[in-house]
């Protein structure tokens, strides 16, 4: 089984995010790979340990972008694109999506894995584009996955509601819900590993593509800034006689916070 | 504050993201429970070793990876950095060094794999007594030959992870001190089967510490080992331990290190973000001084660590800038520790935040597993050419 995994190189969300002029400050930020993703290349590697094949990740950024395939080919991923043009950056969901079509048409897949949506900008566009563009099935949130057989999975996907358990012939696009799995650690010979395992890296003209497609130029959602969340105002401490304070607070998120509405 | 990694290549620069990443799967609160009821750390010595972490300084034909003091020394570093103590199984990564080099080929044929693959654990060593601490060459504990085994008699003490070890090193005194030819000779290197030797001839005491380090004292009566497990030649063991102390230097620096930039993350962030008197405390400078002064200290001993390391991989003696490595990262760690402390007030000594819990850990490294004063001597007397104190 063929498998595809795109990922997204992201800042570490646990460090402080500044803005400056409208922008996410990058300088000294250090970069990750996106949660969701990370259980997307777990996924991946859990099929291939199951029926053989190949796990290629695919990342399209700029330089810093090769350390988060690193990391997935120390994970165990067998090989990894690197799509590095300065014309790919400031990319909409569209423009990802049609790099990353041109890269997974390169070889024969049978199945593309991504996250659920990138931690960073939360849009969760790129997978169904991708698809799109493929004319591939998806099955989005997957937080159930088995596959008796190479051709086959078996999906629960999470709904608003409840569960959706579905049928998927493969080739298909899966999106992944982080409770899919719990993404392995690399471990120091996979990190040794890594560094021996093919890492291409490819401009658009690689790809087919003009630089007038992707990019700021083709993009159709254009960010116009960034905002640094307001700070939370100071919360309210209540003290006193327990039943006094219960009723006091009761009543003010009934009527002020209007929470039961 | 972000992380700083100049001076480290892509390769090391993974090594350390690799560390880190499954450091943060044991984040302060399993280190405080571990602490709370003085527990070894089971869980993630055994995410470390099945990482492969442990196996980092075996050689590759053994089954390890291969790689060398700079690299173990920055998974400690990491590990200390993160918050945990590498103290619980950093030995596991170095002791194997004495059956490597001087050990037989059968020897290493039957230890070192299962070693690398961290099936057998070999994180002890018995050197220190209690009526020779610094003083090496007095042990008392001695091994006499009889037939195929020899005979154990004496006691050991501050013996760290003996209970959480398959195997020990042990060192004994094989030729009686008056017969002995030089003041470092008739010591020897035995290599002792735990799992047979506990309660048939040596007793295991833990000793409660004021930290969660799990350290012993050990009686041996009458402990039969098999003479196929001396080490290298009999009477040459002092010089094995001397062989092996420059690469347990650079290590141990590097535990002080990760708990240096440990204590200087935690106060950053600190001083940032507590307001007293409308301002960040760290606007003021009496707070900023102590952290801005532990840092480039840390900082300093980290070159100085970094020399030692790569003089090490590259097969020099860095006898003097490993041992200056040692003194300090332990000093670096204490002016970091106490700059943590005030930093955090109050708040410096509740266990929630856990800063006192590795104020405790930290301290141990001026006292072990070398003094600083004997260090000092070191480089006095080795480096310097003062008369012998």
């Amino acid at each position: 089984m063929n498998i595809v995994v795109p990922i997204k190189s992201v800042i570490d969300v646990e460090l402080n995010i500044r803005v400056q002029e409208g922008k996410i400050a990058k300088d000294g930020m250090s970069y990750i790979i996106s949660k969701w993703d990370e259980n997307a290349i777990e996924a991946a590697l859990q099929l291939k340990e199951k029926h053989g094949g190949e796990v290629t990740v695919v990342s399209v950024g700029p330089d810093r972008a090769s350390e988060s395939l690193r990391k997935a080919l120390a994970m165990g991923a067998d090989k990894a694109v690197h799509v590095n043009d300065p014309a790919a950056e400031d990319s909409d969901s569209f423009g990802f999506a049609k790099i990353l079509a041109k890269v997974a048409q390169r070889g024969p897949f049978d199945l593309i894995i991504t996250g659920k949506q990138a931690q960073d900008t939360d849009m969760g566009g790129t997978g169904p584009i991708l698809a799109e563009l493929l004319g591939l099935p998806q099955v989005y949130n997957v937080i159930k996955l088995e596959s008796d057989e190479p051709s086959t999975l078996k999906l629960n996907r999470l709904g608003h509601q409840g569960q959706e358990m579905v049928e998927l012939k493969l080739p298909a696009l899966i999106a992944a819900n982080d409770s899919l799995n719990e993404p392995r650690l690399a471990s120091l010979r996979g990190i040794m590993a890594a560094k021996k395992k093919p890492l291409d890296v490819l401009k658009l003209a690689d790809l087919g593509l003009s630089p007038d497609e992707v990019g700021a130029k083709g993009a159709r959602v254009r960010t116009l800034e960034f905002q640094p969340p307001k700070r939370r105002a100071a919360g309210k401490k209540f003290e006193g006689d327990a039943e006094e304070v219960t009723r006091k607070v009761m009543d003010l998120l009934a009527n002020e916070a209007k929470i039961f509405a | 504050m972000q992380y700083t990694e100049y001076g480290l290549n892509d390769d090391r620069k993974a090594l350390c993201r690799g560390v880190r990443e499954l450091c943060a799967r044991y984040g302060e609160s399993y280190w405080q429970e571990v602490d709370r009821v003085q527990a070894y750390p089971e869980a993630f010595v055994r995410a470390l070793t099945e990482g492969g972490y442990l196996a980092a300084m075996i050689p590759e034909s053994y089954g390890g990876l291969g790689l060398g003091v700079t690299e173990g020394g920055l998974i400690l570093e990491e590990i200390n950095r993160s918050g945990g103590t590498a103290a619980a199984c950093h030995a596991q990564m170095y002791t194997m060094g004495t059956v490597l080099r001087h050990g037989s080929p059968a020897q290493k044929e039957r230890y070192l794999p299962p070693i690398a693959k961290g099936q057998l654990r070999l994180q002890a060593f018995g050197v220190t007594e209690p009526d020779a601490g610094s003083d090496t060459t007095s042990i008392s504990t001695t091994a006499a030959r009889r037939g195929d085994r020899y005979l154990v008699n004496g006691r050991k003490v501050f013996i760290s992870r003996v209970k959480q070890s398959d195997l020990m090193l042990l060192l004994v005194r094989t030729t009686p001190k008056e017969q002995r030819g030089k003041r470092t000779e008739g010591l020897s290197v035995l290599l002792v089967d735990l799992r047979q030797a506990v309660g048939h001839g040596l007793e295991v005491r833990g000793i409660e510490t004021m930290m969660n380090h799990h350290t012993n004292e050990l009686t041996f009566e009458n402990l039969e080992v098999p003479a196929e497990n001396l080490v290298g030649e009999e009477g040459q063991g002092f010089r094995y331990i001397l062989s092996s102390m420059n690469a347990e230097r650079i290590l141990i620096a590097s535990e002080s290190i990760g708990d240096g930039r440990y204590f200087v993350e935690r106060s950053v962030a600190y001083a940032n973000q507590r307001v007293v008197f409308d301002k960040p405390i760290g606007q003021n400078q009496g707070v900023q001084y102590p952290i801005a002064r532990a840092y480039a200290a840390v900082e300093a001993a980290r070159l100085m660590r970094d020399r030692a390391a790569e003089m090490f991989d590259q097969g020099e003696n860095p006898g003097a800038e490993a041992n200056m490595a040692k003194l300090l990262g332990a000093d670096a760690a204490w002016q970091a520790a106490n700059a943590c402390m005030d930093t955090h007030g109050g708040y410096a000594y509740t266990r929630e935040y856990g800063i006192e819990r590795k104020f405790r850990e930290t301290r141990l490294y001026l006292t072990a597993p070398v003094t600083n004063n004997m260090v000092l001597n070191y480089v006095s007397q080795n480096v310097l050419g003062l008369p012998r104190s």
